[in-house]
């Protein structure tokens, strides 16, 4: 005891010390327990948390393409994609073996994808198998391995429109066609749930949706599909037979401007796209531009006409069969001698129409072609979709305008042309070319008369029958009306002499037209190379089925066998 | 006392309230999972109806199995309303 008290006596001031710091160490502690618990109490909450709570992806369903009577041209389902975390996954040699049979993997691609190094943790073993699929490899249990929904897109129509639908890539994003036009449309918005993970990754449960993934919108295309396999059939037939390069058919609804068909050759299948080259992916007739040669003259007979320099019944000598224009020879193929207009169009000759186009002044010739849409694109915001090209009149020669009025030194897509004829079809108006079903935004122009138009339809109407170049263009019952073209193909430095496009743009019922078609074959090569050879029959061929399809009545009377009711003994 | 009783209410309230919106969720997907079921079927058949009913497909059957043709122009005869109409 004495002992202890003259210990406290000794050791006061150190007890005080040794208090102090004791409390003042406690104050620490309480201090940062306070600033943990309460001051960074979100922050580290969160920090927690995130370590087994994680938001997820989820995936937006992407819309549908429909064509106008709403048929399918492009629909996603689910399907499944397989993804591993290698540094889990931890199959016995046999689990492995059967999972890489089950994917169809080879055996270097999948030790490869399998591979511990580098720390990856995701690696996807196979995209895109079917639900039944799917189901079975979740049976199998494997550790590490794991399934995420996907969409998948298919595309039942195929290589018959792909060129106007196109077609998306992996990340379900488009690349092509009305795929990547309308993308933001079509999409739909991504997604993204909360879920509890533990340790090695496994969701354990799904806490809540943070944003529902929002659906894409379907697209309902205005082209009729039962048009465009026809169009389709037909072309491809006359391309494998004429051993063409390429081949495009655009066919357009008179009165609104929808394109009723867009096929093109050759084709390919979007749904197994493997080792294709890209040049199989253009869509020709809004893209690839050709001078439109003599599917132009009614165009530059329209200007003429529209002046008031010429009526549909003006004579013009042709002979002798050349015109000097400058220091050029405008040639026919011979001497026609004095022609009226009409016969101009259905013998094709170049001398008559040189001589109607010089007649104009390079400003109303320009601004004639200017106003049929040449030199500008279609603007229905299609991918790629190409200017053509109209020189200005200020930089044009004699020589030049007497070529343009026969439709060189002038360039356009094959829906160019097939826009500035539905001006013919349909009473003189052009209205805007439309891809979709609903769109009703209308801005006619009043390019020409219709007294102008019609002339110009009843002069093509003489071009198909026995005395002009497209007696093959007719439709039995029906008055058609159109234009040959046998066009040389531009090569740096001229023209050539033995690549040609064989062109021809028509319309029918002349009478009262519905439909614009324009057909164009890409350097036939099996013998014939004539527009009205090689491009008329399959105008033909189409458009015979198409007035059938769309119930349009024949006009051309006399070679029907015609059964009259009273109106009172109609249905 | 009183305030005792009702933060004790209060939260048996909210823990209630946790584990209802919970069973809600899982409830709503496993209706996801059915949705997405009956979504990937339809799907799937729209796309053999699509295939099936494919012209190129419908044209084959009509031509080679049935051995249908289109009736040439002797065979046609139209039906028009005495008055003709426009088009």
């Amino acid at each position: 005891m004495t002992k202890s008290q003259t210990m406290e006596i000794e050791f006061t001031g150190r007890r005080r010390l040794l208090f102090t710091l004791l409390i003042g160490a406690m104050a620490m502690l309480l201090g940062r327990a306070i600033d943990l618990q309460v001051l960074d109490h979100e922050f580290l909450q969160g920090k927690g948390r995130s370590q087994y709570i994680r938001s997820i992806p989820v995936s937006a369903y992407r819309g549908k393409i429909l064509d106008r009577n709403g048929e399918l041209l492009a629909i996603s389902t689910p399907v499944q994609s397989v993804w591993i975390n290698p540094q889990l996954f931890n199959a016995t040699l046999d689990e492995r073996q059967s999972l890489r049979n089950f994917l169809g993997l080879t055996q270097q691609h999948f030790s490869s994808l399998t591979h511990r190094g580098n720390g990856r943790k995701f690696v996807y073993l196979k995209r895109r198998i079917s639900p039944h699929k799917a189901a079975r490899i979740q049976q199998m249990g494997l550790k590490g391995l794991f399934l995420d929904k996907e969409y998948k897109r298919f595309y039942p129509a195929a290589e018959v429109s792909v060129h106007l639908v196109g077609f998306t890539d992996v990340d379900d994003k488009g690349q092509e066609g009305v795929e990547l036009a309308y993308q933001d449309w079509l999409a739909g918005l991504q997604g993204s749930k909360l879920v509890v993970r533990d340790g090695k990754r496994h969701i354990i449960e799904d806490i809540e949706n943070i944003r529902l993934p929002e659906p894409g919108h379907d697209l309902q295309l205005s082209i009729d599909q039962r048009l465009q396999y026809l169009a389709y059939r037909e072309l491809k037939a006359a391309y494998i037979k004429h051993r063409a390069r390429a081949a495009t058919l655009v066919m357009l609804e008179v009165g609104t401007g929808q394109v009723l068909a867009m096929a093109n050759q050759p084709s390919f299948n979007p749904n197994s796209r493997k080792n294709l080259q890209g040049n199989r992916f253009r869509n020709r007739a809004v893209t690839d531009v050709f001078e439109p040669g003599s599917t132009m003259k009614p165009f530059a007979v329209a200007c003429a006409l529209k002046q008031g320099i010429y009526s549909p019944d003006s004579i013009i000598d042709t002979s002798p069969g050349t015109l000097r224009v400058g220091r050029n020879m405008v040639r026919d193929l011979r001497n026609y001698g004095a022609l009226d207009i009409t016969h101009i169009l259905q013998k094709s000759s170049n001398v008559g129409v040189s001589k109607i186009g010089l007649s104009l002044s390079p400003d109303s010739l320009w601004e004639c072609y200017n106003q049929l849409g040449f030199g500008h694109a279609v603007g229905v915001g299609f991918p790629g979709e190409a200017d053509g090209s109209l020189l200005e009149y200020q930089r044009w020669h004699r020589f030049e305008q007497a070529t343009l009025s026969f439709g060189y030194g002038l360039s356009g897509s094959a829906l160019q042309l097939a826009r500035a004829y539905t001006v013919l079809a349909d009473g003189g108006e052009l209205h805007p070319i439309k891809l979709l079903k609903n769109d009703r935004g209308d801005s006619v122009r009043q390019v020409m008369s219709a007294k102008t138009a019609a002339d110009v339809r009843t002069m093509l109407e003489k071009v198909v029958s026995p005395e002009g170049t497209a007696v093959r263009a007719s439709v039995s019952g029906f008055r058609v009306a159109g234009k040959t073209g046998t066009v040389k193909k531009a090569l740096p430095g001229g023209y050539s002499d033995d690549q040609y496009l064989a062109v021809f743009a028509g319309m029918a019922p002349a009478s009262h037209p519905k439909i614009v078609i324009v057909v164009v074959i890409d350097e036939p090569s099996a013998g014939d190379y004539y527009g009205g050879l090689v491009a008329a029959p399959v105008f033909s061929k189409v458009m015979n089925g198409a007035l059938r399809l769309l119930g349009i009545p024949p006009d051309q009377e006399l070679t029907m066998p015609l059964i009259q009711v009273k109106q009172a003994d109609s249905i | 006392m009183l305030l005792f009783v009702m933060v004790i209410v209060s939260a048996l309230g909210v823990v209630y309230q946790k584990h209802y919106s919970r069973q809600l969720f899982t409830k709503m997907q496993q209706l996801d999972k059915q949705l997405d079921d009956y979504e990937a079927e339809w799907g799937k058949l729209q796309l053999e109806q699509t295939t099936l009913a494919g012209y190129g497909r419908v044209e084959i059957m009509a031509r080679k199995s049935l051995g249908l043709v289109l009736p040439g122009k002797d065979s046609v005869v139209y039906v028009t309303q005495a008055p003709r109409h426009e088009d």
